[in-house]
């Protein structure tokens, strides 16, 4: 992971994560993607504006998103993504990011974020950058989590 | 002139620059919900004072017929996607452009475009009010849904 901005996002998802109590954590391969497409079915998008332009995609297999909004909800049984659900899943995106570029002030980039988009369906395929997107998998008690980060530098 | 106005504008007169058509608004309706795509979907973000986001949405075969008016080399798959993309963010170019021209404290700054596909995806802003647009032009229906922070 050579790219110095993409520590504090790793960082503050698992950092988020944890203090939500949603379970373990832990990062795994971080590469830069030849393929434009998001692994899994449902997506939250978060664009960045400021210093460093670009988004940040969270993708997550059907079953991750329902165990974490679940989990998010004190246990509640989560049928489908539906508006309850995604809005579970957008402000989780939404804290993640915005203690990551409150990490980027340190090294002196002023960022604004976005609201939360939520995508899901299938077959989606998606394109969230057209400068390099370098992709993590995050390693989480609920399920594997990609996240996508595509900088203008 | 409600905000809403401006990207309205902005897509007709964008249509009329860019592929030479006075294209038809037909419809609009405001509320908020899940968005059932059409297919190609591209969503420009903004920041500033007031937070919020542009999403322009076309079935693919629509987005084929943009990327072949612009004589873009369609061999590529992705071309029709870009071509949305490109799109959306002139469109939202040009509404915040005119927005912060008429009020500079709003300093609205628009974030790179992302485009989805697939079957039929479903889109969902949470906390935004939404204000959906339709516009009948010579390639198919386009969709312009904007929504803010704020309302």
């Amino acid at each position: 992971m050579n790219n110095p901005y993409i520590p504090p996002f790793v960082d503050s998802v698992k950092d988020v994560f944890t203090a939500l109590a949603l379970g373990d954590i832990s990062s795994g391969n971080s590469y830069t993607k030849e393929s434009l497409m998001c692994r899994y079915n449902v997506i939250v998008i978060i664009g960045l504006s400021g210093t460093v332009k670009g988004n940040v995609v969270f993708s997550m297999d059907y079953g991750t998103a329902k165990r974490i909004v679940s989990a998010m909800m004190m246990g509640m049984e989560i049928a489908d993504i539906d508006e309850t659900a995604a809005s579970a899943l957008g402000e989780l995106a939404n804290m993640m990011c915005g203690q990551a570029v409150t990490r980027l002030l340190t090294y002196e980039l002023s960022v604004d974020i976005t609201p939360p988009t939520v995508i899901h369906g299938d077959r989606i395929k998606s394109i969230i950058s057209q400068v390099e997107t370098i992709a993590v998998e995050v390693n989480t008690a609920l399920g594997a989590i990609e996240l996508n980060i595509g900088l203008e530098i | 002139m409600n905000y809403v106005e401006y990207f309205k504008n902005s897509m007709i007169e964008t249509f009329s620059t860019f592929f030479m058509e006075e294209i038809a608004f037909t419809d609009q309706t405001s509320g908020g919900g899940m968005i059932l795509s059409m297919g190609v979907a591209a969503v420009v973000g903004i920041t500033g004072n007031r937070k919020g986001r542009v999403l322009v949405d076309m079935e693919m075969h629509t987005a084929e017929k943009l990327a072949k008016v612009l004589a873009l080399d369609l061999e590529d798959e992705n071309i029709p996607l870009f071509t949305a993309a490109e799109l959306c963010n002139i469109v939202a170019g040009g509404a915040t452009t005119n927005m912060n021209n008429m009020n500079c404290e709003l300093g609205l700054r628009l974030t790179p475009p992302s485009i989805f596909s697939g079957i039929r995806p479903k889109i969902y802003s949470p906390n935004l009010q939404t204000h959906a647009m339709s516009f009948s032009t010579s390639y198919g229906m386009i969709f312009l849904n904007v929504g803010m922070e704020g309302e």
